[in-house]
């Protein structure tokens, strides 16, 4: 999801996606297995953080560090739904069902305001309609505040130092609060209750400085909200990108069995037929990305040195061809006329500074050099 | 990305080797700068798992300091206290006042004899030693904290002076080799490929044949702050047979666990301290630019104020600043950053090609010149000379009739464009027309004058003005002794702790397809 809402453009994405694969597995397939990994560490102490704050406090520590925003009453007078009570159902799909099933009913009790609704929804699962394909989100919590209104609740283990967090990191979290909020908003409206009962920001409860010790903050949504609700209307549906697809794509190209090489080299060429839409902050949220990259590498692709350099070399498809462009003699008429002559300036530029600099290690080398 | 470094990273691309982007080094080195590599367990803001520092050639020689269990209290601070006794000590001598004569108006100052200089390999590095580290020490002693060492209470002054100083734009004390690097050289790679410095290293190499195999072999090798997560994989067990031995109370097994980690930790260690010396030395080649020597002189004005604070006592930091503080801070971070840029345009032809490709600069070849000329300046009486050079261009320019432009080779000369058309560029030298009219500029000669203006007025606010964007902000949060808030685990928590080996994507939570 986040890999999407990073790249909306991407197709291959959204159809991996739509197909319902698993973007590491078939990065693994392919050859390139992605470059993501988590820390056995940190996952372990975001773990406990988080049980900490729930089950092993009987919730007493997650009341205590809301209580500047959402007034819950402590344990034991504390109502918790956990939908994980459902209990293991026989198959993952009617587990799942039946956790949706619950969350609906947990808070659809909110959303009239019985005496009997939970104050705090634990493991709910929100389903959500993205782009044609449904998918199930699972937000930390969701806290009901006693008077009229539903608040969302994100735990995260990276440390509130002095009431500011890494940046990047908290910006992750809006973003993927933002889907949580659009997907519980939904669920209320196909419930028949006012979405407007769900507050537009998100309370991210994370340790204290170094210990931890939890802390909350209110991070506003509304904004990420609008981008993400933006972005997703303005894509092109599944069902669209499949029409351009050739009828007879497969991902199923043989089981992990037969010769892998041959599988892999079959794979390749599905995957190839799909455009993405690669930069190199791909790396950072997408599975897919190394499998992309090497992709772009080989045609030369501008867009895997950054974004700006696709943008300032629309119309030029590789970085080879953009050198020529800076190199010729004279103007050229046609589509990427104006990128040459910027280019050709730019380039003007550089040879009279290398020629001024008269550091003859600086001047510059044509392919002929070579590397040493 | 400017034009001008777009072709240099096709350059690179194409000879699959990087290619220098200035023609003179930016950056103050020292002759033998403090290296500083750090590794930090994932999952915990400031819990170093190895640190290694040294100012020599080789790793072998460099201390370093190794915590079998960070998550235990004595454990981390064992390996941190060894590295804060070190680097106060490597510090003090450069918190030595000497008293030397005011340029102006006679009487005595302060002054410290040199500032340091610490290179770490990459800016994660920086920040999680300066604002992370330093941030997590500094408080220590006061209040309701536990107590440590002073000299661990003197190096989170310290490294939180250096993590604030950081931020000034030029600045040489607090280097990360990645951001030096980078600055004189492009890759044929992107900006956030370039931020790990195993990766840089290969370019100014020069790759092979199948680059991207190479550079994804490298990639692996992060420096530092934070492990890769298959090798934290491989030190979970390790990590937990010390926490083991521990509990155990067992001295014999609690060595040979410490032995195992740091026999894990330590060739990381060695790994990033010889890159960042390689990078130093890479540097090092490249002839300084003038302007270097001028923005160390403000790192040593710096480092002084900080140096006098130390002479009273472990200098304090208020946890955030106040807006005053915030306003003036940020005044002089814009200030820096707009006299880096001048300075490194007026000192570097590379560097100004970037401001001649957006057609900042009027570059041609001078066709007349008029000494002799005289005009009465606005607001002045009298006439004064106002020499006047006819360019004709080599290049494309955008300035236009009426913006002011500076000779590259002398800025005190400053000039308005008189008129021009495609070919021609008159300009009137309004500013230092006696330097103009001695310099040796003679029709036929190229001549470059750029369109830089620096201001050199006064700051538009009084020193204790808070401006209107700080004001009304939130309350300052002062300088107390916040509470400890350390991540220590009891040894029987940290026997509960399980293995959780490697992470699948899978066993991300959030997700559920």
């Amino acid at each position: 999801m986040a890999a999407l809402t990073e790249n909306p453009g991407c197709s291959r994405r959204r159809i991996v996606d739509a197909a319902g694969l698993k973007a590491h597995e078939l990065a693994d397939r392919l050859g390139h297995p992605t470059l993501r990994g988590q820390s056995p560490f940190a996952i372990e102490t975001g773990n406990r953080f988080e049980d900490r704050l729930k089950k092993r406090s009987g919730y007493a520590l997650l009341v205590e560090a809301l209580a500047p925003f959402v007034d819950l009453p402590a344990p034991p007078d504390l109502n918790v739904e956990d939908v994980n009570s459902v209990g293991r159902l026989a198959d993952a799909q009617t587990w799942m069902e039946a956790r949706v099933a619950k969350t609906d009913e947990a808070l659809a009790r909110i959303a009239r305001g019985g005496a009997d609704a939970p104050h705090v929804v634990d493991h709910p699962v929100l389903r959500l309609d993205l782009t044609g394909s449904s998918v199930n989100l699972e937000p930390d919590a969701l806290a009901f505040r006693v008077g009229d209104r539903l608040e969302l609740v994100e735990i995260k283990s990276y440390a509130v130092i002095d009431g500011q967090a890494d940046p990047a990191k908290v910006s992750a979290t809006a973003a993927q609060s933002a889907v949580y909020h659009m997907a519980l908003r939904a669920t209320l409206e196909r419930l028949g209750f006012d979405p407007e009962l769900l507050a537009w920001s998100v309370i991210l409860v994370a340790p204290r400085n170094f210990g931890r010790t939890p802390t909350a903050h209110r991070i506003p949504l509304r904004k990420k909200s609008a981008a993400l609700a933006r972005v997703l209307g303005s894509v092109p549906r599944v069902g669209e990108l499949l029409d351009d697809l050739p009828h007879d794509l497969s991902f199923d190209v043989g089981s992990t069995n037969t010769d892998s090489r041959a599988a892999s080299e079959a794979l390749n060429v599905v995957v190839s037929a799909i455009d993405a839409l690669y930069v190199p902050e791909c790396v950072q949220n997408c599975d897919m990305a190394k499998f992309c990259r090497s992709e772009a590498w080989s045609n030369d692709d501008p867009s895997r040195v950054g974004r700006t350099a696709r943008d300032s070399l629309a119309g030029v498809s590789s970085l080879s061809e953009a050198l020529a462009l800076a190199r010729s003699a004279n103007a050229t008429d046609g589509s990427d006329a104006e990128v040459g002559g910027a280019l050709r300036d730019a380039f003007g530029a550089l040879e009279r500074a290398r020629a001024r600099s008269g550091d003859q290690s600086l001047l510059s080398r044509t392919v002929t050099d070579g590397p040493r | 990305m400017s034009l001008v470094d777009l072709i240099l990273t096709a350059e690179a691309a194409e000879s699959r080797s990087a290619v220098r982007k200035t023609a003179f080094r930016h950056v103050h080195l020292d002759e033998r700068p403090l290296i500083v590599v750090a590794f930090n367990l994932s999952g915990e803001a400031a819990a170093p798992i190895g640190l290694m520092w040294g100012t020599g050639s080789s790793a072998d020689d460099a201390d370093f300091a190794v915590s079998g269990e960070p998550r235990n209290r004595e454990s981390r601070f064992e390996a941190i206290n060894a590295f804060c006794d070190d680097f106060t000590r490597h510090l003090s001598p450069y918190l030595r006042l000497e008293t030397v004569p005011k340029r102006r108006g006679g009487g005595f100052r302060q002054v410290a004899k040199a500032a340091p200089q610490i290179v770490v390999p990459n800016s994660a590095t920086r920040s999680y030693l300066g604002a992370r580290l330093g941030r997590s020490l500094r408080y220590l002693g006061l209040g309701e904290t536990h107590e440590v060492p002073e000299p661990t209470q003197w190096a989170g002054a310290h490294l939180s002076w250096l993590a604030e100083h950081s931020n000034l734009p030029g600045q040489s004390v607090f280097v990360a080799a990645t951001e030096a690097l980078a600055d004189h050289y492009a890759t044929g790679q992107s900006a956030l490929e370039n931020a790990n410095l195993a990766s840089l290293l290969a370019w100014i190499d020069g790759l092979p044949d199948d680059a991207l195999a190479m550079l994804e072999s490298v990639e692996d090798s992060a420096y530092g702050p934070v492990p890769n997560p298959e090798w934290e994989a491989q030190l979970e067990p390790l990590v937990r047979a010390y926490g083991d031995a521990l509990r155990a109370g067992d001295k014999e097994a609690e060595q040979r666990a410490l032995d195992e980690v740091e026999k894990a930790v330590r060739p990381k260690l060695a790994e990033a301290y010889q890159a960042t010396h390689r990078a130093i030395e890479i540097l090092r080649k490249i002839p300084p630019a003038p302007g270097v020597a001028e923005r160390w002189g403000t790192d040593e004005r710096s480092w002084t104020t900080h140096a006098i604070r130390a002479s009273k006592g472990i200098p304090r930091f208020a946890r955030r600043h106040d807006p005053l503080r915030a306003a003036r801070a940020l005044q002089q971070w814009s200030a820096a950053a707009e006299r880096l840029e001048t300075q490194q345009a007026f000192d570097d032809p590379l560097v100004l090609a970037r401001l001649d490709a957006e057609g900042r600069c009027i570059t041609g070849v001078v066709e007349e010149v008029d000494r002799q000329n005289s005009e009465v300046k606005p607001g002045n009486s009298r006439r004064s000379s106002v020499p006047l050079v006819d360019v004709r261009l080599t290049g494309p320019t955008r300035l236009l009739a009426g913006e002011r432009a500076r000779l590259v080779t002398d800025k005190r000369i400053a000039a308005v464009v008189r008129w021009r058309d495609e070919e021609t560029v008159r300009l009137a030298v309004m500013d230092a027309a006696r330097a103009f009219c001695d310099a040796p500029i003679r029709p036929g000669h190229e001549i470059v004058f750029v369109g830089l203006d620096p201001w050199e007025g006064q700051d538009p606010w009084g020193p204790n003005e808070v401006p209107w964007t700080h004001r009304d902000g939130e309350e300052p949060v002062d300088g107390d002794a916040p509470p400890d808030d350390s991540p220590d685990m009891s040894l029987d928590e940290l026997a509960a702790v399980p293995i959780v080996g490697i992470v699948s994507p899978d066993d991300v939570g959030g997700v559920v397809l």
